[in-house]
This record gives structure tokens, sequence and C-alpha cells, in this order.
């Protein structure tokens, strides 16, 4: 069996090489995850990602890798790009509560912040486009009522029910992504929380794999974060991957 | 149990109170001392001039001093004794007084006016010579003849031999003389005292300059041995201890530490026990010398550690997953100088990451030196499956009973690193995965959601949405208002002004008003007449020449009747409305 997993590997591995187009490499990586290769995968899936391309089934992909590789925090991380991405996906919300599951993080620990995932669901009910064609709904009706529809009050009853939905539409779709701080998923295991961003730092805590957290601020290559306990600290953007950025090749594993 | 106090309250006041009724029944005496007649230049004489048994009608008159200037005083003392039933009293004036040239010196009579006539004292002549004649006493304590008084003393005529002062002094003690650099030596500050001591504290905060120093707590009730100084038996309690560490090789001085102590007045059933009744003198010690001896060593070899030490090596687990961190304990434990230890054990581990380490400290502060533990408690997270070693650590430190440095070893650890707990497959190339486990996704999906709007589009179009609306309700809302004042305006022009000009006909109405009532119909028609051009349609020039002849009339002097003429205006003016309108 190993004998025969080789070759295909390092076939793999050279399609890999070849691929030109973004559809092509992608499929490549799949395979090689497929394959057995799932460290050159994920290399291929984050140059796909810093290179802009930016779809559910890439981080989808990444974090099936990850987790075979059991780096369940950098599995967790992806599939929350992912549910970025596609909010709607159900898959990803069963994945990542497996994930949970095995890596024995509660719910909070993956969701920090309310406002979060207010902003999520809103993604996920397009909140955002529903806003805005309530608002020109609004306008139109106003328009109707004074020029061409005087007699009729059903315009004007339009025009105010569509203004108050959409001003109740536009507070988790604009105020509650506005006023949720950006997230980070911790992506190994016992990855300490320093005192300074230093690396001379004493540790005052360590923090779980898989959990989210919200960052701060950040000073270089340090994020000052916050863990579930409410412990503030900072602690390696390698170590703790924000959830609006691709790694770097460095924080790879 | 009360009535017994007070009555025994009373005692003092009511022996002065019959002291002072029984006093002008003594012979009084009135006279000056000196306590030497021949004095050097640069010694001071005391003179004392006593009242006894008398009232004195007034102030006394202070003698004439020649060739001697005062240098303090007076100070007044008043004496009230019982003998036999008979009360006396006196009250002394003290001076002092210094020569001011060599030669004689004069005292002159002091006078003081008595209920029976005037009393002088006998001047006293005080021969003065170059230098100092006079023994020379070391400086007064204040409170020297303060512990010696019986307070008793002057009552029932007992007048005893005076007793010796008590004395009070305080003393430091290093346990140690000679030490290494870093080594301690406990320094105690002793109080000797022959009386009792109400209140004690440090007059300026001491400064141990070359030492670290460590404070030891205090005992509350420190317990008092008796010892002999000098011949004289004393009370000895240590009142402060200080454990010092010379941070540098030399003699070093732990200097003289300055106390002040309370010493109460009066010591027994009449004593004051607050601060009225103690009085404050102050006492120093005398500084002491400690030499401190080099570390024959570079700092480098024994990391500043001196003492005598242990290490051990503990891991919270031997065997552990991959990915996951370990934590790997380096305890030294001992005696001596631990605190100074800031340099961290280098730990690296191959295979594996090592984070800075944590610093727990466990250590008590003993008069015999710094005893206790220092854990430095490294995050070790293994990168690679297998057999990790941590390898022995040691410390070094300076032995002082060896005089050598020395090493505190701690013997190397194993850890076995499984895989990861959760992997279903290994990230090995060689290890294939297996397909069935993994869901992955065949084509790259463009996300779902290009075009959803950022929140700042969505405030952005909510800010221009409510404007729109804002201005779709004002608009109406003002040009309904204009509207309505204009039609107001012009029902006025219609049917007001011209009700304005048949007023301006009417009897009794000045020709002022009545060309005001034609202007302001006009203008109130047509608008600003004087801005009206040629080419302005034959209505308005009509109406520009009524205007104008109706001022024309306002202001022409009252020379004749303008009735006529106001009325021909009227009427013109009203049919160039009529048409306006």
């Amino acid at each position: 069996m190993r004998r025969s997993a080789v070759p295909l590997v390092v076939a793999l591995t050279a399609a890999l090489a070849v691929a030109e187009t973004p559809e092509e490499r992608f499929r490549a990586a799949t395979a090689a995850v497929r394959g057995g290769d799932a460290a050159a995968g994920i290399r291929a899936f984050r140059e796909l990602a810093a290179a802009g391309v930016a779809s559910p089934s890439l981080y989808w992909n990444w974090a099936q890798a990850a987790a075979a590789r059991g780096h369940l925090g950098e599995a967790v991380w992806a599939l929350l790009r992912c549910r970025q991405l596609d909010p709607g996906d159900g898959s990803v919300a069963r994945e990542l509560q497996r994930l949970r599951h095995l890596a024995s993080l509660s719910p909070a620990e993956t969701s920090p912040q309310p406002l979060a995932e207010l902003a999520r669901h809103a993604r996920r009910l397009r909140a955002g486009s529903l806003t805005v064609a309530m608002f020109l709904l609004s306008l139109l009706l106003h328009v109707a009522a004074r020029r061409w529809l005087r007699a009729a009050r059903w315009p004007v009853a339009g025009a105010w029910a569509s203004l108050v939905l959409a001003l109740l539409l536009a507070v988790p779709a604009a105020l509650a992504p506005w006023a949720a701080r950006p997230l980070a998923t911790v992506v190994r295991a016992g990855v300490p929380m320093l005192d300074a961003a230093s690396p001379n730092a004493g540790i005052l805590a360590t923090l779980r794999e898989g959990e989210v957290v919200p960052i701060l601020t950040r000073s270089g290559p340090y994020l000052r974060i916050q863990d579930s306990s409410g412990a503030r600290g900072w602690a390696l953007a390698e170590e703790v991957w924000p959830l609006d950025e691709v790694p770097p090749p460095s924080a790879m594993r | 149990m009360r009535t017994t106090a007070t009555v025994r309250g009373h005692v003092p006041g009511a022996v002065v109170l019959i002291a002072l009724g029984a006093v002008n029944a003594l012979a009084a005496t009135f006279e000056a001392r000196v306590n030497a007649t021949r004095i050097g230049l640069n010694d001071q004489l005391q003179l004392t001039i006593t009242l006894a048994d008398a009232s004195p009608k007034g102030d006394i008159e202070m003698p004439p001093l020649t060739n001697l200037a005062v240098v303090a005083g007076p100070s007044v003392s008043t004496q009230i004794s019982f003998v036999n039933g008979a009360i006396s009293q006196s009250r002394s004036y003290s001076f002092v007084l210094r020569p001011t040239a060599v030669g004689q010196a004069v005292i002159g009579a002091a006078r003081v006016e008595l209920a029976d006539g005037e009393r002088r004292t006998a001047p006293i002549t005080i021969e003065v010579v170059e230098g100092s004649v006079l023994p020379r006493h070391p400086p007064a304590d204040p409170f020297e003849e303060m512990l010696r008084r019986d307070p008793f003393e002057g009552f029932f005529g007992r007048r005893a031999a005076p007793a010796a002062p008590a004395k009070v002094v305080m003393e430091a003690e290093a346990s140690r003389r000679q030490v290494f650099v870093g080594e301690p030596v406990l320094v105690t500050f002793y109080l000797l005292t022959q009386t009792a001591v109400s209140g004690l504290d440090l007059a300026e905060a001491p400064s141990f300059s070359g030492f670290w120093v460590e404070e030891l707590p205090s005992e509350d009730t420190p317990a008092g041995a008796t010892v002999t100084r000098d011949g004289e038996s004393f009370q000895r309690f240590a009142v402060l201890r200080r454990l010092l560490f010379p941070t540098r090789a030399g003699e070093l001085t732990v200097p003289a530490l300055t106390f002040r102590l309370a010493v109460p007045r009066r010591i027994g059933f009449f004593a004051d026990p607050g601060p009225a009744g103690a009085g404050i003198i102050t006492r120093a010690t005398e500084p002491l010398s400690i030499r401190v001896l080099p570390i024959p060593a570079s700092e480098a070899e024994y990391g500043g550690a001196v003492g005598s030490f242990r290490a051990a090596v503990s891991v919270d687990r031997s065997e552990v997953p991959l990915g996951e961190a370990v934590q790997v304990r380096f305890r030294v434990e001992g005696k001596g100088n631990l605190k100074w230890v800031e340099r961290a054990p280098k730990l690296e581990v191959a295979g594996a990451k090592v984070y800075p380490p944590r610093v727990i400290d466990n250590l008590r502060v003993t008069p015999s030196g710094v005893s206790g533990e220092r854990v430095w408690e490294f995050v070790v997270v293994p990168e690679t499956a297998g057999t990790l070693e941590i390898p022995p650590l040691s410390f070094p430190y300076f032995d002082p009973v060896a005089r050598q440095v020395r090493r505190a070893e701690a013997a190397a650890v194993s850890l076995t690193v499984g895989p990861p707990l959760t992997t279903a497959a290994g990230d090995s190339p060689n290890r294939a995965l297996a397909p069935a486990g993994l869901a992955l996704r065949a084509d790259l999906e463009k996300p779902l959601l290009p075009s959803e709007p950022s929140p700042q589009l969505v405030v952005a179009v909510a800010a221009a949405t409510l404007a729109a609306h804002a201005v779709l309700l004002a608009v109406p809302l003002l040009v309904r208002r204009r509207g309505a004042a204009r039609s107001h305006q012009r029902r006025r022009s219609t049917r007001a002004l011209l009700a304005d000009l048949r007023r301006a006909r009417q009897p009794g109405v000045s020709k002022e008003s009545a060309a005001a009532l034609i202007e302001q119909a006009l203008t109130e028609v047509f608008g600003d007449l004087e801005t009206v051009g040629e080419d302005a349609d034959e209505t308005r020039r009509q109406a520009r020449v009524v205007l104008r002849e109706a001022r024309f009339v306002r202001y022409a002097p009252q020379l004749g009747e303008y009735r006529e003429k106001l009325d021909e205006l009227v009427d013109r003016a009203a049919g160039l409305i009529r048409r306006g309108a």
C-alpha cells in the first residue's frame, strides 16, 4: 500500500506544480489532499487565498485538510473563513460543531462576540441588500404618493412601513459589523498569552487550540487579544490567525 | 472605687491650696546665687535668683549685669514643701550668663516688692580669666533631671539623696563582620534601657548604601534580656532587624541610626500614659563596619546566586499528543540570595518550541537568610512525534562555605510525543489520507454573496434616503405655505385695498394719510414701482405716475386744498388696481 502511494503523491505534487489557472491549481491541490499530501494541498490553498481567490470551497477543503492533519485550530479558522464567504452554508455550521466537540470547546469559545454573530446572521439573511432595497422602495413609494397616486393612501403607508423596516434591518446590517471587533483563531495548542508584545515577555496563560478570540489591537507580529475568561494579553499572529487575513507562509506548519 | 480615685486625684490640689494660704506666715527670703565666682572667658555662669515664702506685689526686677551677657533664661521653677506641718514655697529664676571680657564682672542687686517692703539681693562679683576654668560636663541631657527626680520628693519632708539618672542607649549588632558579596548579614538594633520607654521610632529613614536590604518582621512585644554595660545593668530589647546582602566587595558601613524615644515623665500610679506625659529623647547607634569579600569567580560563572541550592526538573505529563503543550518546571530550592537571580536557565529542546518561562517564587525571609524555592515554568510544544528529551539543566551558584562555584544539577527528562489526538491520517506524504473520511469539494465556487453591500454603503443609502424623504416632506409644506400667503395677499389687494382707497376719500383724513393709503395700495399690488423700467407694461407705468403724484401731494406744504387732487388719484389708483389684480 505504501509503495503504491509514493508514486501517486509524487505525481500529484508534479500536477500541482504545472497547474496554471486558479481552478486548475485548486483541483490539483484538492487532489493532493485526497491523495494524502495534505501539507502540499494546504500550501497551495494558502497561495490561492493570498492571490485573492475567495471561494468557500477553497477554505472548506483547507479546513478538511487541516483537520486531517490534526490541526484543529487551523481547521476552525478555515471554516470560519468559509462561513464568511457563504454564511448560509449549513454544512459549515455542522462541521464547526464537530470540530468544537473534538477540541472540547464550548460554543462561547468559538463565538465570543454576540455582535459578530448578529452581523453574521444579517449577512446570511442578506440584510444589507434588503436594507438598501427597503430604503429605495420607501423613497419610490413616497415619490409616487406625492406625484402620481395622490388620491391613494396605500403608497404613503407602504413608504412608512418600508422605511421602518429598512431602519430596523440597518442595525444588524450596518451597525453590528462596525461595532464588532475583528476575530482571530488560535491555531496551535498551548499558545502562550504573553504579558507584553515582546519575545522576552512572561506568560499569563495558555490559549486553547481552536478558541476564537477578539483582537483588541496589533503591534508588529503580536496581537492583543482577550480570551474566553476575559484575560487580556498578547499572542503571536503566526499562532493566532486573524479571520480577515491570509496567514503568511512562515505561519504554516 | 470611683470615690477613692476622686479623693486621690484631689490630694495634690489640696496640698497646693493649703500651701498658698500658709506661705505668708513664714519669713520671706530673696537671694541670688551663682555656681562659681571665678570663671574663664570661655565658660558659662549659672545665676539663680530665689524668692521663698513670699508673694511679690509685682515683677521681680532683674539685676544689672556688668561684663556679662545673658545666654539663656530665665527659666522658672516653683517648689512647695510641707515639713512638720509647716508649708514653704519658693520660686527660682535661672539664667545662663557669659562673660564678655577678661576682668571683673558684677551681678547687681535684684529687687522685689513684697507686702512688708522692698527686698534686694546682694551684688555678686565674678572674676573672669582667660580660657576656661570650670570643669567640663557632658552635654546635659534634658531628661537627666527628669529621670532622676522623685515625684514625691518634697512631700512629708522627704528629701532623699539624688538618685543616679536612668540611662537609655541604642546599640547595633551584626551577626557577622566578614561575608562574601551576596551573603546575608543580620543587623539587629537594640534598645538598652534602665527606665520605661513608651514609644520608639526612627528619626529618619535608614539608608544602607551598598546593601540589598530585606526587612524582617519586628516582634509585637519584644522580649527583654538583662545585659551589663560598663558595670551597669540594662534591659535589652531588639527593636529593629534588617537582613543585609552586600552588593559589592570592600569595607561597607552600616550607618548609625537615630531613634526617637518617648520616655514617661512619671512612672507609677500618677503617670500620664498619653503623649503629654512623655518626653522625647533621641539616641543613635554606632556605625558598624562589615568586611565584604569578593567572590573568586566571574558573575557569568555563578550567575549571581550565593548560598546553597538544589535543583530539579519535572514535567506535567510524560506522554503528550503532537501539537499539545507540556509544562516543564525547573525548580531551585535552598537558602541564599535567590531573589537576585533574574536570569532564567537556558532551555533548548530539539524538536520542540520553547516559550519564555514564567517565574514562580516561594521565598521566605528569615533571620538566617532567604530560603525557599524559585520555579521557572517553561511551555514546550513538541513539533515532532517520538521521544523528546528535556536536557539536564543546571543552576550555578557560589557556595560561601566551600568558597567555590558549584552547580545544582537536574537530570534529563524524557517525553513521549504521540500522534495528534484527532488525526484521521498523518501529515506525512507517505501516510495516505483516507479519501472517504474527507468531504472535499471539487469546484472552486465563487462567493455566493459578492454583491452584498458593505456597512458603509448601507449607511450612505440610509442617510441619502432619509434626506430625500425629508425633502419630499418639506417641499410641499413650503409650497403650500407660500401659496397660502400669496392668496391672502391677493385677496387683500382686490378687496381690502380698494376699501383702503375708499377710506382715503373720507372727510377728516389728512392729505398725508390719504396719500399714504394710495401709495401702500399701489405698492402692494405692483411691488416696487420705482424700479419699473420704460419697457414695463402700460398699467405699471401709469401706476408709477400715480404713485409719484401721491407722494408729491403727501410731502407738499399745506398751501391749499388737495381734496380734489386726492380724489382724482384715488380714482386712478382704484382703476389701476382693478386692472392689475
